[in-house]
């Protein structure tokens, strides 16, 4: 048995899974670090330089990238645009696991009328569609990152609401519970002790799933001007920007574009193995 | 089942008031929309005569009540922007909208559904990798990325299709294909794994031992079965779908209400954003009422319960 199966063996990472979360951590990597790689002022315009060609297309561009209409390089606010919109959807994320996680434990837990109010809220919040929750929020809030994950939360936690109150109907069932109680546990030591532990491992699938769907949401709710003010960027502004220039400067629109439909990808995709992975009870055929 | 009827029809008119109170409420407490149509300096006695004009001298309270009474009496209100009826407002705006939503729809239940059974009877086999690779590109290209990538090539670059607007058979063909794309690939997705939940089971090896015909067994006996979970996702498919147009049309420059009740919410324009919310919360509540009430027809079971 050589070296690489005996990897595989013990870790069981597909080398595709393996190449898409290494690139993963690099993008992001790289971008959580913009202000040190390339600290510059997002507001400066260099107007001289305006609508370089990238480097690809033309060689004796200084520009990796090229620069946009402002002459501004591209490739330095894709990094602080990647930057953004993965803070603001991880951020939107983190709050909406813990939101659905809490409500949906004590929707689990305390059941009757507290389960039907938090059961037609969900119905409330599924009955408007997401991107409409983001117009209204950024119409009376501005547009701003803090409202963005405002929007993911408000969007995002039904979902994990739902996966936790019918993972603590199952867990309620349980010997070992009941045995904890009949010992006199209290409550809140049950669903500390016992039901976080257990709900853990299908929470990080959903949360790592919904993810990729959080970073789209972002982008769209930026491409409509809705996401953040200039002079602060992220991928959906760039695209929206670019978009002017379609005809002679492609690529604007484009990187952007390609940066996105790759971020969805690779956590989709890692989010699928890890399901399969994590939680054979969910596993699909797939 | 009388009872099952009623009880969800009163719990989903329960949910449309429910939206509608609440993003009244959230659009009134931003701010006095009187400082944002008048301009900076108007006197005090401008801003109150159009402050009367509008009906906003009045309580809080009383406004709500008024526009509330108006829906049933059919006076929806008048937009502040565009100084109309806003009901006349959507009459205009909602056919471009219906229509390209209901090609959609047709589309994606047209094309998903067949791809979706073609992957799952060739299960494994080249044409279903393909299938389901497509597949999950196409759920993962957001809508917008999708659209200015069609504008390149076929309106830029290639030149054969108008890259906005509306009124012939050509200016519909880009914005259905960016927005069937992802409801094509997820109703794909799930007919192929509902269906393949199905086709393991006993009893289709009990018709199959009848004599009939492998696809009329999938057809009749296992798309029946396998339709449920799909047929529970459309009313999310039309919710996702109504979110997915707004970004459509303003990336095609469509006339519908989309653009409209983005631009409004960009004008503070509330009267024409509540009531469009009203609609659109209207149409998926209603959607997902016959999804549930469709349940029973499809699974004598729950008929039954």
């Amino acid at each position: 048995m050589g070296k690489r199966n005996r990897m595989k063996k013990r870790w069981g990472i597909p080398p595709m899974i393996l190449f898409l979360m290494v690139t993963f951590v690099i993008i992001v990597g790289a971008a959580l670090l913009a202000p040190v790689l390339a600290p510059v002022d997002l507001g400066a315009t260099e107007l001289t330089q305006r609508l370089a060609k990238p480097a690809f297309l033309d060689p004796t561009s200084p520009y990796l990238l090229g620069t946009d209409n402002l002459g501004r390089d591209v490739a330095v606010r894709l990094l602080y645009a990647i930057r953004s919109t993965v803070l603001i959807s991880f951020t939107g994320m983190v709050i909406a696991t813990a939101l659905g996680t809490a409500l949906g434990i004590l929707s689990g837990l305390a059941g009757g009328v507290t389960d039907v109010i938090i059961s037609f809220l969900t119905d409330v919040r599924l009955s408007v569609p997401t991107t409409f929750i983001g117009i209204i929020l950024a119409c009376i809030l501005g547009a701003k990152p803090a409202t963005t994950v405002l929007v993911i939360t408000i969007t995002g936690w039904s979902s994990f609401c739902r996966l936790v109150r019918s993972q603590i109907f199952q867990l309620k069932k349980a010997a070992f519970i009941e045995a904890s109680r009949s010992m006199g546990a209290s409550g809140i030591r049950i669903v500390f002790e016992h039901i976080l532990v257990n709900i853990a491992s299908p929470l990080i699938v959903q949360a790592t799933m919904e993810l990729s769907g959080f970073i789209l949401l972002e982008s769209t709710l930026s491409f409509l001007g809705l996401g953040i003010e200039p002079p602060g960027t992220s991928l959906g502004v760039m695209v929206s920007n670019g978009r002017d220039y379609m005809l002679t400067h492609w690529w604007l629109a484009m990187i952007p574009s390609v940066v996105i439909v790759v971020l969805i990808l690779q956590i989709s995709l890692v989010g699928d193995w890890l399901r399969d992975k994590l939680d054979p009870k969910l596993k699909r055929i797939s | 089942m009388k009872r099952y009827v009623l009880m969800r029809v009163l719990k989903a008119i329960f949910t449309i008031w429910a939206v509608y109170t609440l993003v009244f409420f959230l659009t009134r407490v931003t701010g006095d929309p009187v400082d944002w149509l008048t301009q900076a300096g108007a006197s005090d006695a401008a801003k109150e005569t159009l402050r009367r004009n509008l009906g906003l001298d009045l309580p809080l309270w009383d406004q709500y009540v008024k526009s509330f009474v108006g829906l049933f009496t059919g006076d929806t209100g008048t937009s502040y922007y565009y100084s109309r009826e806003v009901s006349a407002l959507f009459a205009e705006r909602i056919w471009p909208t219906v229509t390209l939503g209901s090609i959609v729809f047709v589309v994606t239940i047209a094309v998903g559904l067949p791809l979706g059974v073609l992957a799952a009877v060739k299960h494994n086999s080249l044409l279903d990798r393909l299938t389901m690779s497509l597949a999950v590109i196409g759920s993962t290209l957001p809508n917008f990325v999708l659209g200015i990538l069609l504008i390149f090539i076929f309106a830029l670059t290639l030149r054969m299709l108008p890259s906005g607007g509306t009124g012939t058979v050509k200016n519909y063909i880009m914005p259905i294909i960016a927005l069937s794309v992802g409801p094509v690939a997820s109703v794909a997705r799930l007919t192929r794994s509902s269906l393949l939940d199905v086709i393991g089971n006993d009893y289709l090896d009990f018709v199959r031992s009848k004599g009939m015909r492998e696809w009329k067994v999938v057809i009749k006996h296992g798309l029946r079965n396998a339709l449920i979970p799909v047929i529970t996702i459309l009313g999310s498919q039309l919710s996702a779908l109504i979110g997915g147009s707004v970004v459509v049309e303003t990336v095609f420059a469509w006339p519908g209400i989309g653009t409209l009740i983005v631009t409004s919410a960009q004008q503070r324009d509330f009267p024409v954003v509540v009531f469009g919310v009203l609609v659109i919360a209207a149409s998926v509540t209603f959607v997902n009422l016959l999804v549930d009430l469709s349940y029973g027809l499809l699974d004598p079971r729950i008929r039954k319960s």
